[in-house]
């Protein structure tokens, strides 16, 4: 029994379990909250309370917030949780590790990645996770066209990094 | 009330969990098969799509999810949307999940891009109104699913996409083999 959880919760697992215990969470999730899984609503929610701290007439004022107020909602609760998952699971592992990159630059890159990910999930109504893991299984022609997308922009994301790392050697 | 917020709690659990275990993302699957032409994790996201898309019919069907969600927008701002946040998790080094699964796990570039989409975010939301006259709501899909579209029942549908999903799979085999001999 010892080594059974001890292999659980230390070793990785293969990708087949993983993908049904992710699916069978967010058809238990639909069931129960209503809503299949997605990540950037809740992130919404997050904007909306930091900048509400900051500057609260503001926020008050932006017309987007009307849809999202800065509330904790079930969903911020989930992505704030996920972030707990993770770090259990790699300091189970001995994966945990606070990794700074060599070079500084590819901080810079992330947080223009971010701003990109962010503008552009808004803007499609829906990330990776809300397009293509639970809308296009609910057959939505939106989410199949936004999925479609997102995975031609990993193409063209893939060949200028790619350009990017040549002309640096 | 209780119960939403410890469903939540458990399902986040169980979500960041698994991710990190099975290193799971989207943008890691599409970047290595993009460069090394490694299929594995496509080939279990493609799977993925395929187990929601009988799970939610099944349960549609019995009457435990009551309810669709709501997917919609302008053909422009899903497409353009779409290619910018591709773009953006390429350079970000992972999708809006495996950000923050990295996030849990110490990286500090994952850290970064989650600030980043919280800014990017920020970003969207003050210019929402001018985006939402031009590309939002111009050449609008509806809240419209394929079985409405092309007129026929979900059944249907769900069983084309599993064989379409399957036949996807077993080529992919295929070809695999082929290479190797």
């Amino acid at each position: 029994m010892y080594s059974m959880t001890h292999k659980l919760l230390k070793s990785a697992w293969p990708l087949w379990v993983g993908v049904i215990i992710i699916g069978s969470a967010s058809t238990l999730q639909f069931i129960l909250l209503g809503r299949p899984w997605g990540i950037t609503d809740g992130e919404v929610n997050a904007v909306a309370l930091i900048g509400s701290i900051i500057m609260p007439e503001h926020i008050l004022s932006t017309t987007y917030f009307e849809a999202f107020p800065p509330i904790v909602t079930y969903l911020l609760i989930i992505d704030v949780m996920l972030i707990l998952g993770a770090f259990i699971s790699a300091v189970l592992s001995k994966n945990f590790k606070i990794r700074i990159p060599r070079k500084k630059e590819r901080l810079i890159q992330g947080f223009a990645g971010g701003i990109l990910m962010g503008f552009g999930a808004r803007l499609a109504m829906g990330c990776n996770v809300g397009h293509i893991v639970s809308g296009i299984p609910q057959l939505y022609v939106a989410s199949i066209i936004a999925g479609m997308s997102m995975i031609v922009g990993m193409y063209i994301g893939t060949k200028i990094l790619l350009r990017q790392v040549r002309s640096s050697w | 009330m209780v119960n939403i917020i410890l469903v939540s709690i458990l399902i986040g659990l169980i979500y960041g969990f698994t991710l990190q275990k099975c290193q799971i993302c989207f943008t890691s699957a599409f970047r290595d098969y993009f460069l090394f032409k490694e299929g594995q994790l496509i080939k279990a996201l493609l799977f993925l799509v395929l187990l929601q898309m009988i799970l939610f019919h099944f349960f549609a069907s019995t009457g435990l999810i009551i309810e669709f969600d709501e997917k919609q927008g302008g053909i422009l701002s899903l497409v353009i949307g779409g290619l910018i946040f591709g773009v953006g998790a390429i350079f970000a080094g992972g999708c809006a999940s495996g950000t923050l699964y990295r996030v849990g796990e110490g990286q500090m570039m994952s850290v970064f891009a989650l600030f980043g989409m919280l800014f990017g975010i920020g970003l969207f939301a003050e210019l929402y109104d001018i985006l939402n006259r031009t590309l939002i709501q111009p050449l609008s899909v509806g809240n419209i699913r394929i079985p409405e579209l092309l007129n026929i029942s979900s059944i249907a549908v769900v069983t084309i996409g599993a064989i379409f999903f399957l036949i996807i799979l077993l080529l992919k085999n295929i070809m695999m083999k082929k290479q190797i001999e």
